[in-house]
């Protein structure tokens, strides 16, 4: 019997419209040396959501391409997965919502999952566990953020990193037993004790918002935010991905008995500049095969990933047959790699 | 354990000449922010394949501590 394999067949993404320049920002931080952050994280442009636009209209956005390019119908959509951590609602499940407005068929599963800047290789290890059980034949995963929405105006210490945007990514059944698993194995972490480095603190059950939870403190660096508001310990996670992900990316290629030189490029989470030479330089990797691609998009959490694929498909720095290791890290702590093949 | 090159990158982090870079040098508001951190806990993994957790490196109060904390973390 032919086994079912399953692949990425195309990727389409959405940027809100409104931008965040970085002369916005020297004009509200003129104390700050926006330039000096700028050339650490390599982010020159954040696009953000307007008041009335939420992840799902930025994923259904997204998706609309796939649809309108003729990528595929949505008769043709079988699963539909979304992840985010800024849903339209409590409940109902975004997802659902997002069915009905690209009118997928009703016979279509759907749910959520809330991960952040793993949830794209999360993502695609649901797809291909749907596919290859014969559950789905065509998958839609979209990732799509809203964080924009939980940040303080007048914290840089995030407003300068993180971008709101969507991405689409097919992902099809295939039954060809002379070709490589497309999409290969994985490895997966997690590590709870990094919850409170990277978190919004009010607002759910745990700590539902109040009068105290909107009280505003101002941190050591002059950042200003509420218990409401995103907050992130930068040099703890800059220490968590340090210690994680070399090793992560060795089980990974352990695991594909593969050695580091046989994988064409490299696509991990784009969470700043910075912090990828960090660990490109632990890794050894050579510039060439490392993609650092956020200048003119910013930290995109889940949809970082398939945005810099979308790219690097688009230049040709990836093409039909490479080897992409893809490897996702933070919030959580969470992370996961796999390697696709083109 | 690869100290000088380390202790240049220091310079560059905080903004002084490698001369004037001495165990006595102050780790202040001025130059000791978030980023000035960051950046050492890159140059520590990269020049000592170590990483020294955030909120203790952010305590030192001059380069003889950093680098004490840097050796403690190596044995």
């Amino acid at each position: 019997m032919e086994r079912i394999y399953s692949r990425i067949k195309a990727i389409r993404t959405f940027l809100p419209e409104k931008k965040l320049t970085n002369s916005e920002l020297t004009e509200q931080f003129p104390d700050a040396d926006i330039n000096k952050i700028v050339n650490k994280t390599g982010i020159s442009l954040r696009s953000i959501s307007s008041d009335v636009e939420c992840s799902s209209d930025l994923g259904v956005k997204a998706a609309e391409k796939l649809l309108t390019e003729n990528i595929c119908s949505p008769t043709d959509i079988d699963f539909l997965l979304f992840c985010t951590q800024s849903p339209d609602y409590f409940l109902p499940t975004t997802a659902c919502l997002i069915q009905e407005r690209l009118q997928l068929p009703t016979s279509c599963g759907a749910l959520d999952f809330n991960l952040g800047c793993s949830g794209f290789i999360y993502g695609l290890s649901l797809a291909k566990g749907l596919i290859e059980i014969n559950a789905a034949s065509n998958v839609l995963l979209i990732t799509a953020e809203t964080y924009s929405k939980y940040i303080h105006p007048q914290d840089k210490s995030v407003k300068t990193i993180f971008s709101d945007g969507a991405a689409a990514t097919l992902i099809t059944s295939i039954n060809d037993d002379s070709i490589t698993d497309p999409i290969g194995d994985f490895i997966f972490g997690t590590d709870g004790k990094g919850a409170k480095n990277l978190i919004v603190p009010a607002g759910g059950m745990r700590l539902p918002k109040s009068k105290e939870t909107k009280s505003e403190s101002t941190d050591s660096s002059g950042n200003i935010r509420s218990k409401e508001n995103l907050y992130m310990d930068g040099g703890e996670i800059f220490n968590f991905t340090l210690n994680t992900i070399p090793s992560a990316v060795n089980q990974l290629l352990t695991r594909s008995n593969l050695d580091i030189n046989d994988i064409d490029y490299f696509i991990f989470h784009q969470a700043n500049k910075f912090m990828l030479e960090a660990l490109r330089k632990n890794l050894k990797i050579p510039t060439e095969k490392f993609c650092i691609n956020m200048e003119g998009y910013g930290n995109t959490v889940s949809s970082s990933i398939p945005m810099a694929m979308e790219i690097a498909l688009n230049q040709g720095t990836i093409f039909e047959g490479s080897r992409v290791m893809l490897v996702g890290f933070g919030v959580g702590y969470s992370w996961a790699a796999t390697i696709v093949t083109i | 354990m690869d100290k000088k090159a380390f202790l240049a990158d220091m310079a560059e982090i905080l903004e002084v000449t490698n001369a004037e870079l001495s165990d006595a040098l102050e780790l202040n508001n001025d130059n000791w922010h978030s980023f000035a951190v960051v950046a050492t806990i890159a140059a520590i993994n990269e020049h000592f394949g170590i990483t020294v957790p955030a909120d203790t490196l952010i305590k030192c109060s001059n380069i003889g501590e950093l680098i004490n904390l840097i050796e403690a973390n190596i044995k």
